[in-house]
């Protein structure tokens, strides 16, 4: 037999072989769902400047953030008395910050212009906060504008255990499952490490 | 007999047999190219290159490499190239034509959540009778003939067709038809003329069955029951033997735009028990038990849950292009290379290592002032890409002034007057108008000038305005005096987004009423922003003020005077700045991703951040600082700005600067002079020929041609950086390319053969291509992003790199053969040694392209799941291919002399201006980033030119024989 014949015979062969390797050779490319790398690099991007706040109704009381919340998931509220879905959202964050007691600290910060629009707005809907629960005056949206740029209120940042903004909910358009879901994957992340 | 026969297998072997062959081939691939445009992919396919006469000539091409390579082909070093290359194009022809026989198409449609393994054809339709679910039945489009009868089941009774449409016409009867089914009682279904894209058609059927009449159509997913059984009709159904499920959905937009970037799909594949994930990805399919996915497309959802759509191929001759181009690709590299080696000069580095030394010696420096350095670096984010500002200034004032400086000030400078001095900005004329119509609209005289500013242009906008709604609601079709109106609105709008980006940190010339003052120190900039905690408090007042007192302002006390302007001014501002999003300078994240708006749209979309907090305070800062002329404000507050973007938003600023060096550097000018000079000297010393080597003009010539290639290098490299991405991505950028290539191949043959033939023709190829190339610039510099499947820099790498070298080196050879048959029409002596420069030439063309086509269909097939889909840009490659095969076998064959050879290659401009550009004005096909308007005269010109000259130097040589 001619040489040719061989080295044709042996070339088809082989590109039917490889095709016939290459095509079940599985499973293949099994991968978790890793996300897909973000864009923004987090240790640049989102640590919480410092804050320190005075507790409403019991103004000898501060907290400094994040010193002073390290180790917990901070929900930070930005809201007012006179803004209608801040008022609205703001039982969905009582429901909330009631299942994570041990784990969270809710700071509410009021943009109203007096304190007594906060006081008569928490009489109406008869609402004291409890031990880890921090409402605020932020006086002159001091803190809300000057160094959160919170702007269309209300807005809600989710702090990590190490001070980092993780996630943002800018307006009342989110779900009690969304924000559960989140903070559960930030303590089981901390529980992890 | 024995005889014939024999001379009928000497002729099947011989060269002279491809040589007839490529002829029809290339007329057939031609046609069917130019067909597309009235019929459609789908049908130029089936009757063009599915049909008999492809089968016929492929078949025959195939015949004769398979018995020249069987049995005449005897192996030595000398012919190993040549035996490769039939080699690797016989088995590019047999995985062709097992893929034809056996390839099937279809697409999975995936909900978020959902999961599916039923794949859909493209194309095909069937009609299918199913008992309690499973198929017993089923009959393709092609068996629903008018008149055919088929056993429904084992029934007894027949589905016979009435009718069948391939694009159905769905009309209402006049009156319910009697003995028919559901909808065939009140709708009928009549042929109309089939769309272009066979996926378009709305097919349909129409039967009956003992005396009723059914219809059935595509879209009508619901089985009719027939006599216990269901039918159904619609695209051709087939099961994979596994399941995917859909788990999400991912797409990744350029910042600031809905331009994809890439898609992937996040899956579960679920077989028998076991079950695993995977991603696909743009260019990254999944092969899995024979099946190829692909990342199609997708849908998407109202309620954001988004649709996949994998395309899934079964092709069982996917491999063979692989094997059959690494052979053939190794052939003719060896045969290249036979021809080539002797032909390397051994201190080519070195000379190229000067050059380069040379242009970092002479490398102009940029003069700008130096305020505004710094500004005119920091990022933008415009149409997919982050810009220096100065690139943004340069777009827009040459969109609206054609100049990209103006009053003697750079472009830089003037968008930072409009962006911090708006005032005076808007006195300042950059609308150009030139249409007699709106510039007698202006009452502008013949002797005012090109330009007008805002102030001067308003009281004729407004009057417009009705008439340039009326225009936009119109659609089409405008008149050009109605092109320069509208592009005149446009211009307007888009200068006002620019002008008022930072209204909303511009300082408001209002009084505040005493209770609002309180809030406010004296070092307090009162603006919109500022003022924002109070705006529910202002609008309050200023209603119940309105309500009370109406709106005469004469009745308000100074207080309320205060409140009701304060009112009225932040409505205004706020209307005025809905929409306003040109100008994306501030970054902000969302989710996973970084998205970059205008600080309007940051501040309506909740983008606010500490960061962005002291991002806007610089800008703020900024704007006091341009207006007090503060230099050191100035640059403290871009030095904030700069770090900040760097630090925070990852930005580079040395690819900022390196885009700002590229725009300032006049490289594109530098290297039309350095080509014509080199041309204009090598042209004299061409001229003088026979004067001896060494001579001064020769030299001069190629070391100014060195040089200009080195710079057209260095200006390739920038784009290269700033875009990170490979230099052939776009129409534009291929020229460039092309150019390069065509100057530094005739550098390397004429260092060594010291003629200046080919360097004459590398550098009138490499001029000729620089000056038309601006006609392809979209807009700017020509820095554009590439869509999602372009964006592929391995694949883009290989299959263009190679092509466009490919071109190169065949304008190269076209020009040498140009000036062969010049030389030979006036008297040249045969046996002239440009002869054998194109033969090798002609070779490495042939290799680059017909690798780098090779290479297009292995890049197809990992993106769409198909080797060769008969795109028209892909056809062009192969019609170069082919005219190259053509020319060598009637060289070798002795079917062409040595003139008509030198004729034949002389054409190949013609072939390569048809492939490269032409292609482009059937606007079908895949490759969309070539699409251009307005070159059919410029290849219509190309062509006639080519032919009357080429004819005429073999009519002159003729006679002079």
């Amino acid at each position: 037999m001619r040489p040719n014949f061989i080295i044709l015979g042996v070339v088809i062969l082989a590109a039917i072989g490889s095709a016939y390797y290459f095509q079940n050779a599985s499973p293949q490319k099994m991968i978790n769902y890793a996300p897909v790398e973000s864009e923004v690099p987090k240790h640049k991007q989102q640590l919480t400047p410092q804050f320190t706040i005075k507790r409403f109704g019991d103004e000898q009381r501060t907290l400094s953030v994040p010193r002073d919340t390290a180790g917990k998931v901070v929900v930070l509220n930005f809201w007012a008395s006179w803004c209608a879905p801040c008022v609205a959202e703001f039982p969905l964050l009582m429901e909330i910050s009631d299942i994570y007691a041990d784990d969270l600290i809710f700071i509410g910060l009021s943009s109203d212009l007096t304190e007594a629009a906060i006081d008569k707005f928490f009489n109406n809907i008869d609402y004291s906060p409890t031990e880890h629960e921090w409402i605020a005056f932020d006086e002159g949206g001091n803190i809300t504008r000057n160094i959160f740029q919170s702007l269309m209120l209300p807005e809600t940042l989710l702090i990590d255990q190490g001070g980092y903004i993780v996630k943002k909910f800018v307006g009342a358009d989110w779900t009690k499952e969304e924000m559960v879901a989140d903070i559960d994957t930030l303590l089981a992340k901390n529980a992890t490490d | 007999m024995h005889i014939k026969l024999k001379s009928v297998y000497q002729f099947l072997i011989s060269a002279r047999m491809v040589f007839f062959l490529m002829p029809p081939l290339m007329v057939l691939l031609i046609a069917g190219t130019v067909a597309q445009k009235e019929l459609g992919l789908y049908t130029a396919t089936k009757y063009f290159f599915a049909g008999p006469a492809a089968w016929g000539l492929l078949g025959l091409l195939t015949l004769s490499l398979s018995l020249k390579f069987l049995f005449d082909s005897a192996w030595s070093w000398q012919k190993l190239g040549i035996i490769l290359s039939h080699l690797g194009v016989l088995v590019l022809l047999y995985g062709g034509a097992l893929t034809a026989l056996t390839n099937q198409e279809g697409y999975l449609i995936i909900p978020e959540a959902g999961r599916s393994a039923t794949v859909l054809d493209y194309h095909q339709r069937s009609l299918v009778v199913l008992d309690d679910g499973q198929i017993v039945a089923e009959w393709r489009a092609d068996d629903l003939k008018q008149g055919a009868v088929l056993p429904l089941g084992d029934t007894g009774s027949h589905i016979e067709i009435n009718d069948y449409c391939l694009n159905c016409d769905i009309t209402r009867r006049e009156s319910d038809a009697e003995n028919a089914f559901g909808m065939a009682a009140k709708v009928k279904l009549s042929s109309k003329p089939s769309e272009k894209n066979n996926e378009e058609n709305i097919s349909g059927v129409t039967f009956s069955v003992s005396g009723t009449q059914y219809i059935l159509f595509e879209g009508f997913t619901k089985p009719i029951g027939i006599a216990g059984l269901e039918v159904i009709y619609g695209r051709a159904q087939r099961r994979l033997p596994f399941t995917v499920e859909l788990v999400d959905f991912k797409k990744n937009l350029y910042a600031g735009t809905q331009m994809a970037k890439a898609y992937s799909s996040d899956i579960i594949v679920h077989d028998g028990d076991v079950s695993w994930p995977t991603r696909i990805e743009m260019n990254e399919p999944l092969r899995y038990k024979g099946y190829t996915l692909f990342q199609s497309n997708y849908i998407e959802g109202a309620d954001g849950h988004d649709s996949t759509i994998l395309a899934v191929v079964d092709n069982k001759g996917w491999i063979f292009p692989y094997i059959g181009t690494a052979i053939m690709a190794l052939g003719l590299l060896y045969h290249m290379f036979m021809h080539l080696t002797a032909r390397v000069r051994r201190n080519l580095a070195l000379v190229f290592v000067g050059g380069t030394m040379m242009l970092i010696g002479s490398a102009p420096t940029h003069a700008k002032p130096l305020d505004f350095t710094g500004f005119s670096t920091l990022p933008v984010s415009h149409e997919g890409r982050i810009k220096p500002l100065d690139s943004f200034a340069r777009i827009y004032l040459k969109r609206f002034s054609d100049h990209e400086n103006i009053d003697g000030q750079p472009a830089i400078v003037w968008l930072s007057e409009l962006l911090f001095d708006p005032a005076r900005a808007a006195q300042r004329p950059v609308f150009k108008v030139t249409h007699p119509d709106l510039r007698q609209k202006i009452g502008a005289s013949d002797n005012a000038g090109r330009l007008f500013s805002l102030e001067s242009l308003m009281d004729i906008l407004a009057e417009t305005t009705p008439q340039v709604n009326a225009l936009v609601a119109q659609g089409e079709d405008f008149s050009s005096a109605q092109m320069a109106l509208l592009s005149l609105h446009e211009n307007v709008l888009s200068y006002l987004q620019i002008m008022r980006s930072f209204s909303l940190v511009m300082p408001l010339e209002v009084s505040l009423p005493d209770d609002l003052a309180q809030y406010f120190t004296a070092n307090d900039t009162v603006n919109f922003l500022s003022l924002m905690p109070y705006e529910q408090r202002i609008l309050e007042r200023s209603k119940a003020i309105v309500a009370d007192k109406s709106e005469d302002w004469g009745r308000y006390s100074e207080a309320e005077g205060r409140y009701v302007a304060l009112s009225f001014a932040q409505d205004l501002i706020r209307k005025q700045n809905q929409g306003n999003e040109l100008f994306r300078i501030m970054p902000f994240v969302d989710g996973e991703r970084l998205e970059w708006a205008s600080p309007w749209a940051m501040i309506g979309a909740g983008g606010g951040s500490p960061v962005n907090k002291r991002n806007l305070e610089s800008w703020s800062g900024l704007i006091t600082a341009y207006q007090t002329q503060d230099d050191a404000a100035w640059d403290a507050h871009v030095e904030t700005l700069n770090t900040l973007y760097h630090e925070h938003f990852n930005v580079a600023p040395q690819r900022l600067y390196a885009e700002k060096l590229y725009n300032a550097w006049p490289l594109g000018a530098l290297l039309l002079w350095g080509y014509g000079a080199a041309l204009a000297l090598l042209a004299f010393y061409v001229l003088r020929m026979g004067q001896g080597r060494g001579n001064l003009v020769f030299y001069m010539g190629v070391s100014t041609a060195m040089v200009s290639a080195v710079i057209h290098s260095v200006l390739i490299g920038f784009r290269v950086y700033i875009l990170e991405r490979p230099p052939v991505g776009t129409l534009y950028e291929s020229i460039l390319f092309v150019a390069l290539i065509a100057c530094l191949l005739a550098l390397v043959i004429d260092l060594k053969q010291r003629r200046g033939f080919a360097l004459l023709s590398g550098l009138f190829t490499a001029l000729l291509l620089l000056i038309v190339a601006p006609y392809f610039v979209k807009e700017g510099e020509g820095l554009d992003v590439l869509v999602a499947v372009l964006n592929t820099s391995f694949w883009l790498t290989t299959h263009v790199l190679c092509i466009t070298i490919g071109y190169g080196v065949c304008i190269l050879a076209a020009c040498c053969a140009h000036i062969y048959l010049f030389r030979q029409a006036f008297g040249a002596k045969q046996g002239d040694k440009l002869y054998t420069t194109i033969h090798r030439l002609v070779i490495a063309a042939l290799f680059f392209t017909a690798f780098g086509t090779v290479l297009g269909g292995i890049w197809a097939d990992q993106s769409w799941g198909r080797f060769w889909g008969w795109d028209p840009k892909e056809n062009g490659a192969l019609l170069i291919v082919f005219w190259l095969i053509w020319a060598l076998h009637g060289r070798y064959s002795a079917m062409l002399s040595p003139a008509l050879y030198a004729a034949v290659i002389a054409y190949l401009n013609v072939i390569v201006t048809l492939s490269w550009f032409g292609v482009n004005l059937l606007n079908v096909g895949l490759h969309s980033y070539g699409f251009i308007s307005g070159i059919a005269y410029g290849i219509v010109g190309v062509v006639l030119c080519e032919t009357a000259l080429i004819t005429a130097l073999l009519m002159r040589r003729a006679k002079l024989k």
